[in-house]
């Protein structure tokens, strides 16, 4: 009998983002009609206390964290469920990792549940859980 | 301490819905901006939460507008939950309906806040669920604090 592939502990390969970058926020903030100055302009984040750096937009983790699962099970859809909490925020330049790790698998259903956390230049900015449908093999 | 009005009667309250077109553009765009490889075709999974809030029918601004945050303090995201029944589809026109689904009065460490939970849900042309979303927005309340 051979052992499950996928088991709790199993740890998913890291999404990186060697450096966050201002003008994939810019394009974020058009398609949001999303007035906030700090995604657009280092004057205006450094005059709101944020420093001379732009800063990202809270819910980009989601997409990370969607794409690490993606990239990992190799499908476009692989999840049906997912929690994320927002704890810092992220700025430009800095290297944003996605770790993700399987903390439970249901055989019956033909999902995981995993748990992911987001760093950015070290720091946590964002953790959250996830109901996949793991790899096949 | 200054007492502050609670907002709980708004608990299912309906904003106006709207609509969300799942156009080819945005679908490549969305992907560029979270680092994913862009498609025209098939739009990325997290895709539903622009769908959200961009089709729900009235800005964040709007949103909170109904909850009186203070100018003094910087209301944040604080979690979402998202559920994502079926995939959005390309060239398809999504209803979007948002309503209040929780208001609940918290005491922390920075004083009094209230947790507004909104549930956005992305129906299809059939009226079918396709993508649901509860928002936890952390609203701080300073004229609260003793």
């Amino acid at each position: 009998v051979s052992e499950p592939t996928i088991r709790a502990g199993t740890r998913l390969p890291s999404f990186v983002v060697a450096a966050v970058d201002p003008g994939r926020m810019a394009t974020m903030a058009a398609l949001l009609d999303d007035p906030t100055t700090i995604h657009l302009d280092r004057v205006e984040s450094a005059r709101q206390g944020f420093g001379e750096r732009r800063v990202n937009q809270g819910p980009m983790a989601i997409g990370y964290a969607l794409e690490m699962l993606r990239r990992w099970t190799g499908e476009p859809d692989p999840v049906t469920r997912l929690r994320i909490r927002f704890l810092d925020n992220v700025f430009e330049g800095e290297r944003l990792v996605c770790d993700g790790e399987v903390v439970a698998v249901d055989a019956e259903a033909g999902t995981c549940a995993v748990e992911f956390v987001l760093t950015s230049s070290g720091r946590k900015v964002a953790s959250g859980s996830a109901t996949v449908r793991p790899p096949s093999s | 301490v200054v007492a502050v009005p609670t907002y709980e009667h708004l608990i299912g309250h309906r904003f106006p819905s709207g609509e969300f077109d799942v156009a080819a553009h945005r679908a490549w765009l969305w992907s560029h901006c979270i680092e994913a490889e862009p498609s025209f075709d098939h739009p990325h999974p997290s895709l539903g939460w622009y769908a959200a809030m961009r089709g729900c029918g009235v800005s964040i601004v709007e949103m909170l507008a109904l909850f009186e945050p203070s100018p003094e303090a910087d209301v944040v995201l604080g979690e979402c939950a998202l559920e994502m029944v079926e995939p959005l589809r390309v060239g398809t026109a999504y209803r979007v309906e948002a309503m209040v689904e929780k208001v609940v009065r918290k005491q922390g460490g920075s004083g009094v806040f209230d947790v507004i939970g909104v549930r956005i849900e992305v129906l299809d042309p059939a009226g079918a669920l396709a993508f649901s979303m509860l928002n936890s927005m952390v609203v701080p309340r300073p004229e609260g604090q003793a």
